[in-house]
């Protein structure tokens, strides 16, 4: 599937000014967005979302346009049907885990689940191994037991482009590994296109495919399979990616 | 006892008013980010510090049978809230909508924008993240302030008495019972009349602060 991000915005705060200006293409399966904190990856993830609007540009996933300041279609948030894992996993602490996974399965004014919803649920959770902690709330939950819950609470409306705002940051080195391999099974069960936010280079090495990697504000480099054979975007001269290299050139 | 009944009659409608009204408000305000928020703000908070007397005056002047409002309702429908017990619960519930709308508007605030976004991208409409995220997150401090405005509605004297008038059976309601009986010189009734109050408001304060202490 043809991801399709192009866009400008321009963000203004009290103690920072901050054009982005971001254009790239992916069709890989899994894409990593990869560069300093601070650069705009979090902010692309929300414009492909539809949590945030940009200034002009063009956002589509496959064929369906999502967002085309031309045309001016912009569509909201809840109709994009694109899964978004939050960094801090943001899940809803007054709902129990299982009730956490059917929130986006409820039908409009309907307060109950249907058979077939209910099944999904079911099972989601044994896929992901937390069928244990259906009645368990977040705050009882680990890192990586939350971690697992708010993937499923996305994939279980099917959805047909999954975010992950770096899910790893918050789990300590060895859970990493363990997770890392995991979700890379899961992403080969469910065939949903993913796109990362990271700024660990272990993950660009386990899980990328395509890699875009982040300026301030802008891209300086898309690289898709092996390193030989990477696309320059920008004008700017860049650093060539390096195996090892473990701290990001900004 | 009389005026005990007209009191919770009066305190619970208004507070029912403020209620709905306040989280409305406050749920609005606490999603904006409009310039003029703060002045909205503070013009709907003004009840809290304005002396009764001035708000009853308000009141009259838009309420009064030469009012604005008033004169209008007079011409057209024959009616008139002054000195009737649906003009105490106007009163009290102005003077306690903004404990409603300050407490609820902390507690919305509270909620993390996050949250509402995780929501928005699970197919979420804003109503729908109103009813089953907002309100679920928020309920402990809007109810804290809640209780707080039934308190201050079943208190409220100046603009009532303005407005509604003192008509024993009538309008009469506690605070305005205690100020007769006092200057009547019937002493044991006041006292009686005082010890009911201020029970009530202990164990309304009392409840409010364990629902807001187990929200931190």
């Amino acid at each position: 599937m043809n991801i399709q991000v192009c866009f400008q915005k321009k963000l203004r705060t009290k103690n920072r000014d901050f054009d982005m200006n971001i254009d790239f293409q992916s069709h890989a399966l899994f894409t990593i967005l990869y560069g300093p904190s601070g650069a705009g990856k979090t902010i692309t993830l929300q414009m492909i979302a539809g949590l945030q609007r940009p200034d002009s540009g063009f956002i589509a996933v496959g064929d369906r346009i999502l967002f085309d300041s031309d045309t001016g279609v912009d569509r909201k948030a809840r109709h994009r049907n694109i899964g978004y894992v939050f960094q801090d996993y943001a899940l809803f602490p007054h709902l129990s885990v299982k009730n956490n996974v059917a929130y986006g399965l409820r039908k409009k004014w309907n307060p109950f689940l249907g058979y077939r919803e209910k099944l999904q649920v079911a099972e989601i959770l044994c896929l992901l191994e937390i069928e244990s902690l259906t009645d368990a709330r977040p705050e009882e939950l680990s890192g990586g037991q939350r971690q697992r819950v708010a993937l499923a609470r996305a994939l279980v409306r099917k959805p047909e482009l999954l975010l992950l705002d770096e899910p790893f940051s918050a789990l300590d080195q060895n859970l990493k590994v363990r997770l890392r391999k995991q979700l890379s099974d899961i992403h080969t069960c469910f065939h949903i296109p993913v796109i990362m936010v990271t700024h660990d280079l272990c993950d660009v090495r386990e899980l990328g495919r395509t890699i875009v990697r982040y300026g301030c504000g802008m891209i300086k480099m898309v690289q898709t399979g092996r390193k030989e054979n990477c696309r320059v975007c920008g004008t700017e001269k860049f650093q060539l990616y390096q195996d090892g290299d473990s701290t990001a050139a900004a | 006892m009389e005026p005990l009944f007209l009191t919770l009659k009066v305190a619970a409608i208004a507070t029912l008013a403020a209620f709905h009204i306040g989280i409305l408000l406050a749920y609005l305000l606490a999603h904006s980010s409009l310039p003029g928020k703060k002045l909205v703000e503070a013009f709907l908070t003004l009840p809290m510090v304005l002396p009764p007397t001035v708000l009853g005056y308000y009141l009259i002047v838009f309420l009064g049978r030469n009012g604005w409002l008033g004169k209008w309702l007079n011409d057209w429908f024959g009616m008139s809230i002054m000195f009737t017990w649906q003009g105490a619960v106007l009163a009290a519930s102005i003077v306690s909508l903004p404990l409603v709308m300050k407490s609820a508007c902390a507690a919305f605030e509270n909620v993390d924008q996050t949250i509402e976004n995780a929501a928005r991208t699970l197919g979420s409409s804003e109503v729908g993240i109103f009813f089953r995220i907002s309100i679920p997150m928020a309920w402990r401090g809007i109810l804290a302030g809640t209780l707080l405005a039934f308190a201050r509605a079943m208190g409220e004297f100046g603009a009532t008495l303005m407005i509604a008038g003192n008509l024993p059976g009538k309008t009469q309601t506690l605070p305005m019972a205690v100020y007769d009986a006092v200057q009547a010189g019937n002493d044991s009734l006041a006292g009686t009349l005082v010890v009911i109050t201020s029970a009530a408001g202990i164990v309304i304060l009392y409840l409010s602060g364990l629902l807001l202490e187990k929200n931190g």
